[in-house]
């Protein structure tokens, strides 16, 4: 019994060194020193606990069982423990989106907590502002887009949007529907006129086409558009046929003759202004026919209509690109290009030829017959358009009067 | 001279109901609301003493249970919100114990799967600040922890207090488990 001190002694050194065999059989001890003896080892159990407690903290493992709470020694450890649990949970309800989460037991961990919460809470905030916002906008859009598409019912224009990948239509409205009732195969006859690849965002291109013999004129527009998250192409078709056959009357009205059609006194001098402005080299040949007066006077004017439209027969077999215009009752303009004096004659004297042979006029009781003035133009010329049809004016009575001193000689 | 009212009724039942509180605010118009912790628990304690010597301390800690039972379930259903879902509800307790000085509420762990939870109260209402005598003695919060527990789930919980100040921990700390 007298070695207790020695014993306690070696229980305390093999707890700190040895803990898992450190042992005191307290019966061995003197009997003063067992209560001791036992509140020893209580003690050495209590930190032991405590130990292997800290040490799973320290290795992060929160999932440890605490020490009882007869162990007094634990407790704040045990309180941490119970605030880093509280920190899980609460780290997990901000992982959920709970930002109200606060820590206000940590020190200065709390106020970085905090802090980093907030800002989340602000960031969300912010991003959930922007997701409204555009959400806000893109149902605007959508409401923009649903009057749009209405309102394209009540416009005088074909609309088709069509697919870029596959052609199919998106959208249609009325115009364009009837356009598809009466013929199925519109649109394919149309995309068939059109470029495949346009490189512009938006297009524009006339097109002509013979629907069921009739000619129509058409201003597609083409837009490339998004519609509901696809490529497309939005067209906007103006059918501009009745306009252009307009265009096209009054054009007559303006630059024809009416009875020979051929082009009239104010398509001639038009023509050959712009000729002597852009200094084209030309010859214009001044016709007067002969004796119109007489026929109509004497055979009426069924009978001078005609001889006009004969003679204009003829003058335009004179060469393809030769612009023969009716100038006045009987004379006319022929305007022809890159020509020398020498071949205008002599087509003239083939035409002058087979004026007086036509088959039309053979049995007539009187003679037809034309004079006629050419004059070249040159690249140089420097005379106006007035001087230069008053020198063939000229010309044209030097042959009139030279055939007609020539058929004195015969008589 | 005797009440002969009193001489003809039979004592009633009593039946708690939320009503039965009255209205503080009204009653207590200069004083206000609130009142020192200390008087809380002299009459707490006072209780506990005069019932455990009447009934022995089983039966009184029973009947603390069972009483705070019944305060959690009355104010869970008139003044908490139930139909959060379970981490709204839980943020939402934690605030209004806070609000209410009853304690800071903590939750450690919650088990889906088992329903299991661990929650600790510090700065608890009953016993933050006694003297350490080895005994968990927050019975009353156990009950009332239960109750609220209960009218939330739907479902009957049973809590028992695993560590407390009194016990020499700073906390205190709950666990809930499904009874069968």
């Amino acid at each position: 019994m007298s070695n207790t001190p020695e014993m306690l002694f070696a229980f305390l050194r093999d707890f700190f060194y040895f803990k898992p065999n450190a042992n005191l059989d307290v019966e061995k001890l003197e009997p003063d020193y067992v209560l001791f003896g036992k509140a020893l080892v209580y003690f050495a159990h209590c930190l032991s606990q405590y130990n292997v407690f800290a040490k799973a903290l320290a290795n992060g493992d929160l999932s440890h069982e605490p020490p009882p709470s007869a162990n007094e020694i634990a407790a704040p450890l045990k309180s941490l423990h119970a605030n880093l649990k509280h920190l899980t949970w609460q780290s997990k309800q901000v992982a959920k989106g709970d930002y109200k989460q606060r820590v206000d037991f940590m020190g200065e961990f709390s106020e970085a907590f905090n802090t980093m919460v907030k800002q989340l809470a602000e960031r969300q905030q912010k991003l959930e502002d922007e997701v409204k916002g555009s959400q806000r906008h893109s149902s605007a859009l959508e409401q923009i887009n649903l009057l749009l598409s209405s309102l394209t019912d009540y416009i005088p224009q074909q609309i088709f949007v069509i697919s870029s990948d596959n052609n199919r239509i998106l959208l249609i409205n009325n115009m364009a529907k009837e356009e598809i009732k009466k013929d199925p195969d519109y649109l394919k006859k149309l995309l068939e006129l059109l470029p495949k690849h346009q490189h512009s965002h938006a297009n524009h291109f006339d097109v002509q086409f013979n629907q069921d013999g009739t000619e129509r004129y058409l201003a597609v527009n083409s837009y490339y558009i998004e519609w509901h998250e696809k490529n497309a192409t939005a067209f906007v078709i103006s059918d501009n046929s009745i306009e252009k056959k307009q265009i096209k009357q009054l054009e007559d009205y303006a630059y024809y003759d009416s009875m020979t059609r051929v082009y009239n006194r104010f398509y001639g001098m038009l023509t050959l202004n712009e000729w002597l402005d852009n200094k084209n080299e030309f010859a214009l040949i001044f016709v007067d026919m002969d004796r119109l007066k007489y026929v109509n006077d004497k055979f009426g004017h069924g009978d001078g209509d005609l001889y006009i439209i004969n003679v204009v027969k003829h003058l335009c077999t004179f060469s393809e690109n030769a612009i023969v215009c009716r100038i006045g009752g009987d004379e006319f303009m022929l305007l022809i290009p890159n020509i020398n004096e020498e071949a205008a004659h002599n087509r003239m004297k083939e035409i002058q030829f087979a004026i007086q042979n036509d088959e039309d006029l053979k049995n007539k009781n009187y003679t037809y017959s034309i004079s006629y003035g050419v004059i070249i133009v040159e690249e140089n010329n420097e005379l106006s358009s007035s001087n230069i049809l008053s020198i063939a004016d000229e010309r044209m009575y030097e042959n009139k009067r030279a055939k007609k001193k020539k058929r004195m000689v015969k008589t | 001279m005797e009440n002969l009212i009193n001489v003809f009724e039979e004592p009633k039942k009593k039946t708690f109901t939320w009503d039965c509180l009255g209205n503080v605010k009204l009653g207590r118009g200069a004083l206000g609301e609130e009142m020192p912790v200390l008087v809380y628990r002299l009459m707490q304690f006072t209780l506990l003493e005069t019932a455990s010597n009447e009934l022995g301390i089983t039966k009184t800690n029973e009947l603390f249970r069972k009483a705070g039972h019944l305060a959690g379930l009355e104010f869970a259903k008139n003044v908490l919100k139930l139909d959060l879902d379970f981490d709204g509800f839980i943020s939402h307790l934690q605030e209004t114990l806070k609000e209410m000085k009853v304690g800071i509420l903590r939750m450690e762990s919650f088990q889906p799967e088992t329903g299991e939870i661990i929650l600790t109260v510090a700065e608890d209402l009953d016993c933050s600040g006694l003297p350490i005598t080895n005994e968990t003695i927050c019975v009353y919060d156990e009950g009332l922890i239960s109750g609220i527990l209960d009218a939330y789930t739907g479902k009957q919980y049973s809590v028992q207090e695993v560590d407390c100040w009194a016990t020499g921990s700073r906390i205190c700390r709950f666990k809930g488990i499904l009874r069968n």
